[in-house]
């Protein structure tokens, strides 16, 4: 009996062990290997979720990466960008804990707020082969560093840096029988939207192709892209951010103008249907829509979705295309960083990682990989004056259109996305292009919103 | 065995539950309430402000739009779900219905199917113009239902969720109505039958009082768990259009996660528990004086 109580009590304790150190495993594991000691190291990377950069991971850079340095494997987590968990949110709460990635990209919005909180290391420019940090600073556009630098120091490395330009489907304005657009100069806003008026079509009373597509729609409520798109129109409009000078700026003339001019493609000139898009690169490509504004990025998932897709990239459109002061546009960059808490064999790691799949000081080879595959444009002064350079504009002409604009338009990245005020513009354009709200009424809620995350 | 023994040996074999119990609920629930009363931000250290987040959110009319949005989705989903659980276990109970198992096992799939899955099965059913409801209706010659903005449009947005909320829940708690009728004695309602009632007086008079108490638990878990539902908001609407649907989860987790406003959050978590146990303990009250 005493043996039969013994036993149970036994079994009892060893399943109450188990459990206390399977929970204290969940708890304390997370990130791979810890490799201070110099022993293997597994490093995470964590990168959102785009099938051309997938692959370009998975298929070269971590194979050759693991294949010259033995001791280093790279374990990769793709997230989706704008899921039911978003890839910013996953970010912000895993490396919030301490944890999180080695070595991740993310969008240009979140390297201030990250830098501020610690959470980014800063590059080391041996790494990468240059002799200091104004050594590695100085090998980039001086424009292209304002949300990478902070105190003289790097924080991330470019994956892509870019604009917007307005891709259109060729076969599609030829069916219509719509002229070209120009390449040379860009077209109004209130042009795009009588043609994208022209361009739409509808069949039994369902709609079967819509004229332009916005970067936001009901199956993608993306605020990257809501911010994108509303920022480019208000600095045409003349107003830099919907804060001035630190106050709210929600209800003003540039912020009614653009929330109308969202109305105007949905209502007036019916080019734009938010309820129709769905799949961003794929419903230009399919004929489903007919034009788009997006990166240098855009083709190559355009092309893996629809081979045939026959294409054209002009200057974006503006509000007058007379005025050049009104040829502004975001700038569109996304970088690499490195995690602060990670120990320092997992940072210098991480950081050859970089330096492997970006290029060291000189190095063109693989800035080109990323431009003549993906689209990704690295701002460094060594590849934008390289053979290679010029050789990917020859074979890919329409991306020259991106660097004219780069020099033509005055581009700088959208001050605020996912944060209050960036919700506050999504709740804004949402009404005006679901709810048939007015521009005003819009404007006015805007402004009480950003007075209230204000307080 | 001594009952000392007795409850050491239970406390042990217990103790696997009760330490997750206590690391993954009364942990975080005891971690929301102390941050709730500071103005912590993800990634930052927090400080006390005693309940000013508490004021605020009372004053703030995303909370409060989002509380009524989530009452709003739980009214249009709870009360028809359980009607048509209700409808569906005594269908299922009656002896008459062949395949009685195939039926319950059937019904049981959108239950065990994940919410992430079906919400972007639901998408593409409720798409306009091109989705499956749409094509249904063109080729019905309905032609007024093609470009619904189901999921678009701030009237019909909750509808649209509601609808996706029943489709998936009504199963789980027809399988309590189930089991609720199925425990009726037999010879009782054969008793009822012998002395002349009929099948609605059976119902109303013998069967529906004993399922009483269970009808008030589910009434309970499906309104608590609905007002909680994070998923099919977000893969339908993520909030929108202009927050119609910004639901109470939806507001938590972006003040969370999105703003890194956690302390605010937190009070927000609070409050939203309070508000689930005062309807529970109302509701067991209710059940009590019945009784």
């Amino acid at each position: 009996m005493m043996q039969r109580r013994g036993r149970s009590m036994l079994a009892g304790g060893v399943m109450a062990v188990i459990t206390a150190v399977t929970l204290s495993g969940c708890a304390l594991t997370g990130g791979g290997d810890a490799g201070a000691d110099g022993g293997p190291i597994e490093l995470t990377l964590w990168t959102h979720e785009f099938a051309p950069l997938q692959d370009a991971m998975q298929k070269k850079w971590i194979p050759e990466f693991e294949a010259a340095h033995p001791d280093v494997t790279i374990k990769m987590t793709s997230v989706p960008l704008a899921g039911a968990v978003s890839y910013d949110s996953k970010l912000l709460s895993t490396l919030s804990s301490g944890a999180g990635p080695d070595v991740w990209d993310m969008g240009s919005w979140n390297f201030p707020s990250f830098q501020k909180q610690g959470f980014l290391a800063p590059i080391d420019p041996s790494a990468f082969g240059y002799t200091d940090d104004a050594d590695l600073l100085g090998a980039y556009d001086p424009a292209s560093l304002a949300e990478l630098s902070y105190d003289e120091k790097l924080y991330g490395m470019f994956s892509e840096f870019d604009t917007l330009a307005t891709y259109y489907n060729t076969d599609v304005f030829a069916s219509a029988g719509i002229p070209d657009l120009p390449s040379d100069k860009p077209v109004s806003w209130q042009e795009i939207g009588e043609i994208g008026s022209k361009l739409r079509q509808e069949e039994n009373g369902a709609v079967t192709r819509t004229g332009y597509q916005f970067g936001f729609f009901a199956n993608f409520k993306d605020a990257q892209w809501y911010s994108q798109n509303f920022y480019t129109l208000l600095r045409q409009y003349g107003q830099d951010d919907v804060y001035i000078d630190g106050k709210p700026a929600g209800d003003t003339e540039a912020v009614r103008n653009t929330l109308q001019l969202f109305s105007d493609f949905v209502y007036k000139y019916k080019a734009y249907d938010p309820t129709f898009l769905n799949n961003w690169f794929a419903d230009v490509p399919d004929g489903r829509a007919a034009m788009v504004s997006a990166g240098t990025w855009y083709a190559g998932a355009a092309l893996a979705n629809n081979p045939d897709f026959r294409f054209k990239v002009v200057p974006n459109p503006v509000v007058d295309p007379d005025d050049p002061a009104t040829y502004k546009d975001i700038s569109y960059f996304w970088g690499w960083a490195v995690n602060a808490h990670a120990d320092s064999a997992r940072q210098a790691a991480a950081q050859e990682f970089l330096a492997f799949i970006l290029g060291k000081k000189g190095e063109t080879a693989q800035a080109d990989y990323w431009f003549t595959n993906l689209g990704y444009l690295q701002p460094s002064t060594a590849y934008l004056s390289s053979d290679a350079f010029a050789a990917a504009i020859a074979k890919s002409p329409y991306l020259q259109t991106f660097i004219d604009a780069l020099k033509n338009y005055e581009v700088s990245p959208p001050q605020h996305v996912y944060d209050e005020a960036g919700a506050a513009i999504v709740a804004a354009i949402d009404a005006v292009i679901y709810n048939h709200a007015t521009a005003e009424n819009a404007a006015a809620e805007l402004q009480a919103a950003l007075q209230r995350a204000d307080g | 065995m001594s009952s000392r023994r007795q409850a050491v040996t239970g406390l042990t074999f217990t103790s696997p539950a009760i330490i997750a119990f206590l690391i993954f609920w009364l942990l975080p629930v005891a971690l929301t309430l102390f941050y709730s009363f500071t103005t912590w931000r993800l990634g930052s250290s927090a400080s006390f402000v005693g309940v000013q987040n508490f004021v605020d959110l009372l004053g703030d009319p995303l909370f409060i739009s989002a509380t009524l949005a989530s009452l709003k989705i739980a009214a249009f989903a709870v009360i028809p779900s359980l009607l048509l659980a209700m409808l569906l276990a005594i269908a299922l109970a009656d002896p008459r219905i062949r395949l009685g198992r195939f039926w319950r096992v059937l019904f049981m799939v959108p239950v065990v199917t994940d919410w992430v899955a079906t919400g972007l099965v639901w998408q593409l059913i409720l798409l306009p113009n091109q989705g499956v409801l749409a094509s249904m209706a063109q080729s019905l010659g309905l032609d007024f239902l093609v470009r619904v903005p189901w999921t678009a449009d701030a009237t019909l947005a909750p509808i649209a969720i509601a609808v996706f909320i029943i489709w998936k829940q009504t199963s789980l708690y027809m399988i309590f109505f189930y089991a609720a009728i199925r425990s009726v004695p037999g010879d009782v309602i054969e008793a009822a039958r012998v002395d002349g009632a009929t099948p609605w007086q059976v119902f109303w008079r013998i069967t529906w009082p004993l399922m009483r108490p269970i009808t008030v638990f589910v009434v309970v878990l499906s309104f608590i768990t609905t007002l909680g539902l994070f998923e099919p908001v977000y893969m339908l609407t993520g909030g929108g259009p202009a927050n119609a649907t910004r639901t109470l989860p939806i507001f938590l987790y972006e003040n969370f996660f999105t703003y890194a406003r956690s302390g605010y959050a937190s009070a927000a978590g609070v409050l939203f528990l309070a508000g689930s146990l005062a309807f529970a303990v109302i509701c067991s009250r209710i059940m009590k004086e019945e009784a």
